[in-house]
């Protein structure tokens, strides 16, 4: 049965007014279920949207304290909120933003060993991460216990993102199998990060976990969204599941996680 | 003296329209709200942002010569050097900025004047003939009629909330020089049994879908004016169609309900009146005399210029001794300076001297004859067409695509053009005296072209994918007469290159001919319809562009012809033209795809035609986009969200939106059934401007109130009822949806909603989301709006 308080009803007014989200798509908000790994650059958008939103539990990852230079981009967490667990942090602010919320936190990094345990309560992971380890984790993850996820990362001006819908659509490693070498790639604190970037891709994949909520609109599956903010170009490349990929593959060779080693670069995060 | 009472409680209306200006500039009030009551006062923003125009009433065409000076005086403090006469008989006053505004409609007060009702849904300026009172060959003086009907309707409440404008309109005689045939509510002069009294018409009008006027009555005693014209307010003000404006006026009120069931519900509401006993109108009398004294000289002229003026615009009155002249006035603008010359000079002639005449003239009445010199030199001030032939004088034409937002051509320009032609064709053009050429720029009828002899229309032509200006040709209107009115009919089409050559040739041959037939219409009738063709098929090959641009050029223009920048004004003009043109080039487009060999060249082909499919019908919904992505978002917001449109066609507009064309080829046979799908959606279209699916919606909805009440009655339960009365928007929305989603598919909910914008919104957004409004009633302040859950 549909319960909606005169409170609720005004506070998700302007989601019901929307033919394609109504009361109905409304509740599915509401009875949904989003993980959120990482709360930085991309998952603090995330998570104050997705709260705002009324999405039912919202569960927030992440193992490291506020350091001052997070602030700059990482706007869930405030100057107060220094040396607090960001997962504190951001549970104080979703709470206040919306005491309907339950939220989960998980002060701890993912592994091979704890991921699946921790994505399994969930309907749709959100990909907050700033490592490639992780995010072939997730993605590993994600693929073997069937979630459907959002890929993310940002880079300077510009961001990339994915949408995989595990049997469905291409995973990550279909275009790219393995992780690129140590160190070829820049982490943010090396290459530094136009703070609305995080902004901009964080709140792309947030509205990719509503739409997945109310099954409305289509997904970005088999295509990878790029922009460059310098220009504000903003681009949509096709992609494939392939059927010899590693993962998901017809002849799968990944077929259980594994940690990836990775020196993440050497700078505080 | 003034013309007609002003009512009491106007001020205070003037207080109320200040204080509403004064909150849009605080910016407490929005644009919307301000122009709903700002209409209604005659007051319209023009085509330059935050500049205003004022229409004052003038019924009958009658302003003092003081209030004549006073409008100038008051134009030259708050607005332009311009005024303008319209072929309602009224004057306006143009380029008034917001801050003007209320002291222009004060200064208009001060002298017995008033624009409320100039504009909206209202009554509008009540015609009169314009020799009403002093023709020769009258059945009585209308003017006290037309004065009288004014002053009690605009004392009456119910005059500025009508569904749609109501024109009303005397004539005084069979001729119907006022065109009572054509208006909303005519009457026309007539004697029975040696009493006063009118023929009456109703539910005529023109604009897009043209109707002359229904016979009301065979006869009504003068003393029943009143009565008749309450009764069919009345009639319109309960029935007619408020949601649509485009199906609002009064004939299609007619149309809907068909002759007998509108003449039904009629004669009870004037049954109604009648038992109410109202007092019948206070006529005054309009004395037409020669003053007793005059202060100036005869002057003396002997010219031949002054005998052919005689000949082209004096007549002489019913009064012995006395005289009429026109004063052919160039698309009706008068100069400031020169009106209130004019109206110092027509002082000499009494207080009820001046009339402004539909074909946009002023009428100077009550000269004796030895004053017709001090007349002539005094016209020469005041016009520049005081020595040219009647014909060009009365001609009429509206304001064109130069300065209309809806205009397709450029009206004014080509009068231009054809009175320069024709002044210089070495043709007899007085022979044509009596002849009316009518100009508009576009399908709207401004130009009065369906009241011409000889009338065009703005249509767009193209060659080669290439468009250039042209016009219909319509011939023939019957105004007056014994066997009631017609309108003017299409017969050809011709270039706006050509226009001029056209008439000056049709005009030569028809003089040659004409006395062998006792009328225009004779001449149509028997060879002269061919004449028109024939010259047109002469003209029909126009040159391509590069052999000739001038024919891709409008009159005065400096720019090629297009389309671009018109706008969407207040009705539907050009509008069928617009959508017509988008659909032929999807046509050729289509052709072209087929011969296409390039990828490239096809995609681009794709993208047009996709791009044209989403354009052509968002017109419709008053959306005009300025670029590509605004077409397509608002075609997905306002056709496949609105589920005119198939929601699969949603992925092949995106695609087209990515700017990735080169995929279109891929998907060239979705691209393909989307133009069709328009297409086929296009001629679902109605009149007004609505869909299939709409029409079945608002037939359920509506319908008399009887049938609609026994529906409620029998079928229409609702299962809940919820009253949101109290509730603003989108609140009452949202509850209304929770409501919904709680109910099966097929139950009926009936909720109560506020006027104004909840019945608006509610309703509409409903309905948009797939559920069937069968109902909405008002009910006093409130409304009950009747909702089958369809989804």
């Amino acid at each position: 049965m549909i319960s909606f308080t005169d409170q609720q009803l005004e506070r998700y007014s302007r989601h019901i007014i929307l033919n394609n989200v109504g009361i109905e798509g409304q509740l599915k908000i509401m009875q949904g279920k989003v993980l959120i790994i990482g709360v930085g650059g991309l998952g603090s958008p995330a998570a104050l949207y997705l709260a705002a939103a009324g999405v039912g539990t919202i569960g927030i990852v992440d193992a490291d304290k506020v350091d001052l230079s997070n602030l700059q981009r990482q706007i869930i967490h405030f100057t107060s909120d220094l040396q607090k667990t960001k997962t504190q942090s951001a549970f104080e602010k979703m709470k206040a933003l919306n005491p309907d919320v339950h939220v989960n936190t998980y002060h701890l990094r993912v592994t091979a060993e704890n991921i699946r345990e921790i994505i399994r309560d969930y309907d749709f992971v959100i990909d907050g991460t700033d490592n490639f380890p992780a995010k072939f984790l997730i993605n590993d993850a994600c693929v073997m216990e069937g979630i459907p996820f959002s890929h993310g990362g940002i880079l300077r001006f510009s961001g990339q993102t994915m949408t995989v819908v595990p049997a469905e659509s291409a995973c990550y490693r279909c275009s790219f199998p393995e992780p690129p070498p140590k160190n070829a790639v820049p982490t943010c604190a090396e290459a530094g990060i136009l703070g609305v970037v995080a902004g901009m891709l964080g709140t792309i994949q947030a509205a990719e976990a509503l739409k997945y909520l109310i099954k409305q609109g289509s997904l970005l599956t088999n295509a990878l969204l790029t922009f460059d903010a310098l220009k504000m170009d903003f681009r949509k490349v096709a992609l494939r599941k392939r059927a010899d990929c590693p993962l998901c593959g017809e002849n799968p060779t990944i077929l259980r996680l594994e940690d990836i080693e990775q020196a993440v670069c050497e700078l505080k995060r | 003296m003034n013309v007609y009472q002003i009512p009491e409680t106007l001020p205070k209306e003037i207080d109320h329209l200040e204080n509403l200006i004064r909150k849009f500039r605080q910016g407490t009030l929005n644009e919307t709200e301000l122009k709903a009551n700002r209409v209604p006062f005659g007051v319209y923003e023009q085509r330059q942002k935050g500049t205003y125009m004022v229409r004052v009433r003038c019924p009958g065409g009658i302003i003092t010569p003081q209030q004549l000076e006073a409008v100038a005086e008051i134009s030259g403090k708050f607005g332009s050097k311009n005024l303008h006469i319209t072929t309602r008989q009224e004057i306006q006053i143009h380029d008034v900025d917001l801050n003007g505004i209320i002291s222009v409609i004060r200064s208009l007060y001060d002298v017995g004047l008033s624009s409320r009702g100039g504009g909206g849904n209202t009554i509008r300026n009540i015609m009169a003939s314009w020799d009403s009172g002093i023709a020769r060959g009258e059945i009585f003086d209308v003017t006290p009629y037309a004065v009288a009907l004014t002053e009690r309707f605009i004392a009456e409440s119910d005059s500025w909330t009508l569904p749609r404008k109501f024109k009303i309109s005397f004539s005084n005689s069979k001729q119907d020089n006022a065109f009572a045939a054509v208006n909303d509510l005519g009457f026309i002069a007539e004697i029975r049994d040696g009493k006063p009294g009118f023929r009456v018409y109703v539910a005529g009008g023109m604009g897009r879908s043209p109707q002359v006027g229904q016979l009301l009555h065979d006869f009504i005693p003068d003393d029943e004016v009143y009565a008749v014209a309450r009764a069919v307010k009345v009639l319109f003000d309960k029935y007619g169609n408020r949601k649509n404006r485009h199906t609002a006026r009064l004939r299609f009120l007619w149309q809907k309900l068909g002759r007998e069931k509108f003449i039904r519900l009629y004669q009870k509401e004037f049954a109604g009146v009648k038992n109410r006993k109202l007092p019948p109108l206070k006529l005054k009398k309009f004395e037409n005399r020669a003053r007793d004294r005059f202060d100036i000289l005869p002057a003396a002229e002997n010219t031949p210029e002054f005998e052919l003026w005689k000949k082209r615009y004096v007549r002489s009155q019913k009064q012995a001794g006395l005289y009429a002249v026109i004063i052919p006035i160039q698309l009706g603008i008068l100069g400031i300076s020169e009106a209130s010359d004019f109206a110092e000079f027509a002082e000499h002639f009494g207080e009820n001297a001046i009339r402004f005449t539909p074909q946009q003239n002023i009428s100077l009445r009550n000269i004796p004859e030895e004053y017709l010199g001090n007349v002539y030199r005094n016209v020469r001030r005041v016009t520049r067409l005081a020595d040219q032939p009647l014909l060009l004088g009365n001609t009429i034409v509206c304001a064109g695509a130069s300065t209309c937002q809806l205009g397709i051509c450029r009206s004014r320009d080509a009068l231009t053009a054809l009175t320069k032609k024709l002044t210089g064709a070495g043709i007899d053009l007085d022979s044509f005296a009596d002849m009316k050429v009518n100009i508009s720029g576009c399908s709207n009828a401004c130009g009065q072209h369906f009241l011409a002899d000889l009338g065009f229309y703005g249509k767009v032509g193209r060659k080669n994918h290439i468009s250039y200006p042209a016009y219909n040709i319509v011939v023939g209107a019957k105004i007056g007469g014994e066997e009631g009115a017609s309108l003017a009919e299409k017969i050809d089409e011709i270039s706006a290159r050509n226009l001029p050559e056209f008439v000056a040739e049709f005009l030569a041959g028809y003089g040659e001919k004409k006395d062998r037939y006792d009328s225009f219409t004779s001449f149509l009738q028997n060879g002269g319809a061919e004449d028109v063709r024939s010259i047109c098929q002469r003209y029909r090959p126009i040159p391509d562009f590069d052999e000739d641009k001038n024919y891709y050029f409008d009159w005065g223009a400096r720019e090629v012809f297009s389309l671009a920048g018109r706008g969407q004004g207040e009705c539907s003009a050009g509008l069928f033209d617009l959508i017509e043109m988008d659909l032929s080039e999807i046509t050729e487009l289509k052709k072209q795809l087929g011969e296409a060999a390039e990828e490239e060249n096809r995609a681009k082909i794709l993208y047009r035609i996709m791009l044209l499919a989403s354009r052509m019908l968002l017109i419709t919904r008053g959306i005009e986009a300025s670029s590509d992505d605004e077409v397509f978002d608002a075609f997905t917001r306002h056709f496949i969200q609105a589920k005119l449109i198939d929601s699969r066609f949603g992925s092949v507009i995106e695609t087209a939106k990515s700017g990735r064309r080169a995929r279109l080829t891929a998907i060239q046979e979705e691209a393909l059934a989307l133009a069709e799908a328009v297409e086929a959606l296009y001629h679902s279209m109605d009149d007004s401007l609505r869909f299939n699916t709409e029409i079945k919606e608002e037939k359920e909805e509506r319908g008399d109130e009887a049938t609609s009440a026994e529906k409620a009655e029998k079928a229409e339960k609702p299962h809940l009822i919820r009253d949101y009365r109290g509730v603003s928007c989108p609140m009452n929305f949202v509850k209304t949806k929770l409501d919904l989603s709680m109910m099966q598919k097929d139950q009926i909910l009936e909720v109560l909603l506020d006027d104004g914008s909840p019945i608006e919104n509610v309703p509409r957004s409903v309905a948009n989301e797939g559920h069937e409004v069968l109902q909405q009633k008002r009910i006093g302040q409130y409304w009950s709006v009747l909702i089958r859950k369809k989804v």
